[in-house]
């Protein structure tokens, strides 16, 4: 699994499909800015392609929203459960997985507690993602650096 | 040789823009003689309070400083310099300020025209040219449109001087992290 993670429209999606043509790898997308459910994504995951996850804060604040502020702790859970399926599932299917997350944790505190309970939500996610993924890039105005 | 530093804010990018103008200046007259060193401020003047606030850069900087201002047309930067000038333009993010909200340029190509018109112009006069930016968008998205827009338009122009610099400096807490080119 690989890691994408930068500010917005810093280029990420570009930095991805260099990473995968090298590999010459077909892609298959999963985007929130698609309206795309994410637990369809192994639905969408085409044999032998890999599978590119994007605009993980809508999902995020998809279930915020049917819950409680109070539920974090359950919703990272999940969240990271999902991650461990996403890898299982990467080494049977063959393809990789390829996770671009949005870096939103370097402004002041929200002062929306949807807001504050959005940015921590996916701060540990990134961190959980962080963890599993064998490669993960930061991505500075159309830049990438290798951090793992 | 162009330059792009960029960093939150209070990093310390500015400081380190101007000390490394001020090297490649002082490396310049060495090599080359007489040369400028040029500020380019992108503030204007609208109030009392900004008029203060240009003034007390302008002379916190030391006097081998020429400070021009230029809050839209960027291509005039390179026209007030020679060969083999140094150029600094702090910074971009008061530059798209003006062109969108006082030249009501909304126009991405049109942005990124104007900066590669400074950077050609800058490249055939053997000018060293650094632009300091802000980095904005690693914030939580805005809701807001208008914001959103502006951090897109901001995003290409960087993205585009990025692709044009010989180096490109990330500032965290004064210090600095090479993106592209060596280290110096």
């Amino acid at each position: 699994m690989q890691l994408v993670t930068g500010g917005a429209f810093s280029g990420k999606r570009r930095i991805v499909k260099e990473l995968f043509n090298e590999g010459s790898q077909e892609l298959s997308w999963l985007s929130s800015y698609n309206d795309d459910r994410l637990d369809n994504w192994l639905h969408v995951w085409q044999p032998g392609a890999g599978l590119v996850f994007e605009g993980w804060e809508n999902w995020l604040l998809e279930d915020l929203r049917c819950g409680e502020a109070s539920q974090l702790d359950k919703l990272r859970r999940k969240y990271s459960k999902l991650l461990t399926d996403l890898v299982r599932e990467e080494e049977r299917h063959g393809g990789k997985a390829c996770l671009i997350m949005l870096e939103m944790g370097k402004g002041i505190v929200p002062a929306e507690a949807e807001d504050r309970a959005l940015r921590d939500l996916h701060g540990w996610l990134q961190q959980d993602a962080a963890k599993l993924s064998r490669e993960v890039y930061y991505v500075w105005h159309g830049l990438s650096r290798r951090l793992k | 040789m162009i330059w792009f530093i960029s960093g939150g804010a209070r990093s310390g990018k500015s400081t380190y823009a101007e000390n490394k103008a001020a090297e490649l200046y002082e490396e310049a007259e060495r090599k080359n003689g007489a040369v400028n060193l040029i500020y380019a401020a992108t503030a204007r003047a609208s109030d009392e309070e900004m008029a203060e606030r240009i003034r007390r850069h302008r002379a916190g900087r030391p006097e081998i400083w020429q400070t021009i201002e230029v809050p839209w047309d960027l291509r005039q930067v390179s026209e007030a310099g020679g060969k083999g000038d140094v150029l600094l333009v702090d910074c971009l993010t008061v530059w798209l300020n003006n062109m969108l909200f006082y030249r009501k340029e909304t126009r991405t190509s049109k942005l990124t025209d104007i900066i590669g018109g400074l950077i050609q112009a800058a490249k055939e006069k053997e000018q060293q040219l650094l632009f300091v930016s802000n980095d904005v968008n690693e914030d939580l998205p805005s809701s807001d449109r208008m914001i959103a827009d502006y951090t897109y338009k901001l995003e290409a122009v960087h993205r585009f001087i990025v692709s044009q610099a010989d180096r490109a400096v990330q500032v965290n807490a004064g210090l600095p992290l090479d993106w592209k080119g060596e280290a110096g």
